[in-house]
């Protein structure tokens, strides 16, 4: 049972979605819903030490050997230039392409949450030492991207669209009962999901570990739940963000010290964690402050530049994403099964005590 | 030099008459609308009926809760027939409108002449809706009644001209004609003119507007921005044919798969704004993106 977490319960629980459904149940119970001054600050706050970082992990990850390189040639070199091509295509023209370009990343992030949740849940499966069955599997991905289903083509049945940094995007006009459909869609595969969880339950003698469908239960308050309360909705990437770096964070830890072969200690955690996390910090500051501002440098308004940059920037960490976090390969799975008193040499104390 | 001057003369009076401001009534017209005041001189010995008959409505309060309805940057702005106004017209104020025959004279449709609407092919047909004047219209000449001008409020305009519209010049929001009111010219300045004012816009309105906008820009611009993602889908596909022997098959299923890729979103961009009017069209784009997006999981 100690390896179910990465780190221990408490934080396991915190990132993987238990603060994410508190901050909704405080923001829907207590708070006026909008996003409010201390709002926008708070969130601007923590683009700067978790959003923004989470997307420099992926392109460190990707990037940080020239083995990594030339095990994905197309993800490491052909999409950037691709991706720059569109970026460059989108800001040449703004009344045409980009809106549609930004319209594609609107789309695919909201997927792309998705992906990793259901990543997260048959991860911690697992690590918990159960195994879903295929039905049972395609009611937790039924289920949770039903949820992104749910908000996104409620988001398309209005023709009129929305904005992203000035940029106005329209909406596709999908029928009103494409809403109803999906949601009944998510209420069945819920449902299976349930059935799942009894099933696994009985077959264990024992209650199938809630952080197992925690992700889940995490994006159904992400994309359903909270989708109403406005100053939740300005914290969802920041979730996601969270998560992604707890894992992130520990697959670092692991493969450098497996690859370098050093001796799991505390020094080596915490100097590891910082290099690594300074770097992200100083990474993401360059993807989404300082390319912004070279974009605009180049004669684009600021506002403008900064919308086209970023959504190129993530539509990137999801091409990357995509590729490099697939668990069915052995050399991503096998050190995402490591936790924090492995790495911090505890659990060979305790076996030696 | 008899036989000279007489034509002369006649023909500078005519132009004098001609350029001359017809008389101005004593009583103006001040429009309290949502953006500001508006202050409308009348021409009385130009169009004496439709004056006479304006400054009775004005009076009876027929204008009150009228809208600009009409709002078009390169023509005019025109206010509502007063049968469509927010507050239903009372049994006194519905008897008082009556047509009003066409006033033909010197005054021209130049930029700030208000000129009465009428319905087409029914130039007695006037009665409550007028526009005002944002360009000359010489070609409305001798088909409406020019009764005034407008006196002060060009930024009042400028502040209704700002409120987004749709593509057929109609405000995304009601710009209402809160109270109309018959003021004598020399008491204005005691009749606290309001000053121009931003008309507020719910942002939802404004998203919708700037997303119509874009839409529209899409139909206008469409050819260079597409011709660009046609060329990426063939650099895509030609660097495939070139390289095949010398490339990985994983190589050149990307370099397909992104070659997909490029053609999704170029039908995203040609197809929406045609999904709007189509459902089916819409449940197709969105299944197709969702499809495009999932299968760029494949890449490698």
């Amino acid at each position: 049972m100690k390896k179910l977490y990465f780190v221990n319960a408490f934080v396991d629980y915190g990132v993987i979605g238990g603060v994410s459904i508190a901050a909704w149940a405080l923001l829907a119970g207590f708070h006026s819903g909008e996003r409010t001054e201390t709002v926008y600050g708070l969130a601007a706050a923590l683009l700067w030490v978790c959003n923004w970082p989470h997307f420099s992990a992926t392109s460190y990850r990707l990037y940080h050997s020239a083995e990594n390189i030339r095990q994905y040639p197309m993800t490491a070199l052909g999409v950037p230039a691709i991706v720059l091509a569109a970026v460059a295509g989108a800001l040449a023209s703004p009344e045409v392409l980009a809106p549609y370009f930004v319209k594609v990343f609107a789309i695919w992030s909201p997927y792309h949450f998705s992906g990793q949740t259901v990543g997260l849940c048959l991860l911690y499966a697992r690590r918990a030492g159960v195994r879903f069955e295929a039905l049972e599997r395609l009611a937790l991905s039924g289920f949770v991207f039903g949820t992104f289903l749910t908000a996104t083509v409620r988001a398309e049945t209005s023709p009129s669209g929305t904005t992203y940094y000035g940029i106005a995007y329209p909406g596709m006009g999908l029928p009103g009962w494409t809403v109803t459909v999906v949601e009944i869609w998510t209420g069945l595969c819920a449902l299976g999901l349930l059935a799942a969880a009894v099933r696994i339950s009985r077959a264990r003698g024992g209650p199938l570990p809630p952080i197992v469908l925690l992700p889940a239960a995490a994006q159904y308050v992400w994309f359903v739940s909270g989708s109403g309360v406005a100053s939740f909705a300005e914290f969802v990437p920041f979730f996601h963000s969270a998560q992604y770096l707890l894992i992130a964070w520990s697959m670092q830890l692991k493969e450098r010290l497996d690859r370098e072969g050093l001796s799991p200690s505390e020094s080596y955690v915490l100097g590891e964690s910082l290099r690594w996390g300074g770097m992200n910090i100083a990474g993401g500051a360059a993807l989404f402050w300082l390319f912004p501002r070279v974009v605009a440098w180049c004669g684009f308004p600021l506002e403008f530049a900064t919308g086209i940059a970023i959504a190129g920037v993530q539509i990137h960490h999801f091409f990357v994403d995509g590729v490099i976090w697939k668990l069915r390969s052995p050399a991503v799975s096998s050190p995402l099964m490591s936790n924090l008193d492995e790495l911090l040499g505890r659990e060979r104390e305790a076996q030696a005590a | 030099m008899k036989t000279l001057a007489l034509p002369a003369l006649l023909a500078l009076a005519f132009v004098a008459a001609a350029s001359a401001e017809p008389r101005v009534a004593e009583e103006r017209i001040v429009l309290r609308t949502g953006a500001g005041d508006l202050v409308l001189a009348l021409y009385p010995d130009v169009a004496p009926r439709t004056v006479a008959q304006l400054l009775k409505l004005t009076r009876m309060g027929v204008f009150d809760s009228t809208h600009f309805y009409r709002v078009d940057p390169s023509f005019l702005v025109q206010l509502s027939d007063a049968a469509n106004r927010t507050v239903p017209l009372s049994p006194e104020q519905r008897a008082a409108i009556t047509p009003l025959p066409l006033e033909l004279s010197a005054p021209k449709h130049v930029r700030g002449a208000l000129t009465m609407a009428h319905r087409d092919g029914e130039p007695d047909s006037a009665e409550t809706s007028f526009s005002i004047l944002l360009v000359d219209a010489p070609h409305l000449d001798g088909s409406y009644t020019v009764f005034g001008r407008l006196e002060s409020g060009w930024e009042v305009l400028d502040e209704i001209l700002r409120v987004p519209r749709s593509q057929k010049h109609r405000p995304v929001v009601k710009i209402e004609v809160k109270r109309a009111e018959v003021v004598n010219g020399a008491k204005l300045a005691e009749a606290s003119l309001a000053p121009a004012t931003v008309v507020p816009v719910p942002e939802a309105f404004l998203r919708a507007a700037m997303a119509a906008e874009a839409a529209e820009a899409a139909r206008r611009y469409i050819p260079p921005a597409i011709a660009g993602g046609i060329l990426l889908m063939i650099a895509l596909d030609l660097f495939c044919w070139f390289y095949l022997e010398k490339l990985s098959q994983r190589v050149v299923a990307a370099c397909l798969l992104l070659s997909v890729l490029t053609g999704a979103f170029l039908c995203v961009v040609i197809l929406t704004p045609s999904a709007h009017e189509s459902p089916l069209l819409a449940i197709f784009l969105f299944a197709g993106l969702l499809g495009t997006i999932r299968l760029m999981g494949r890449l490698e």
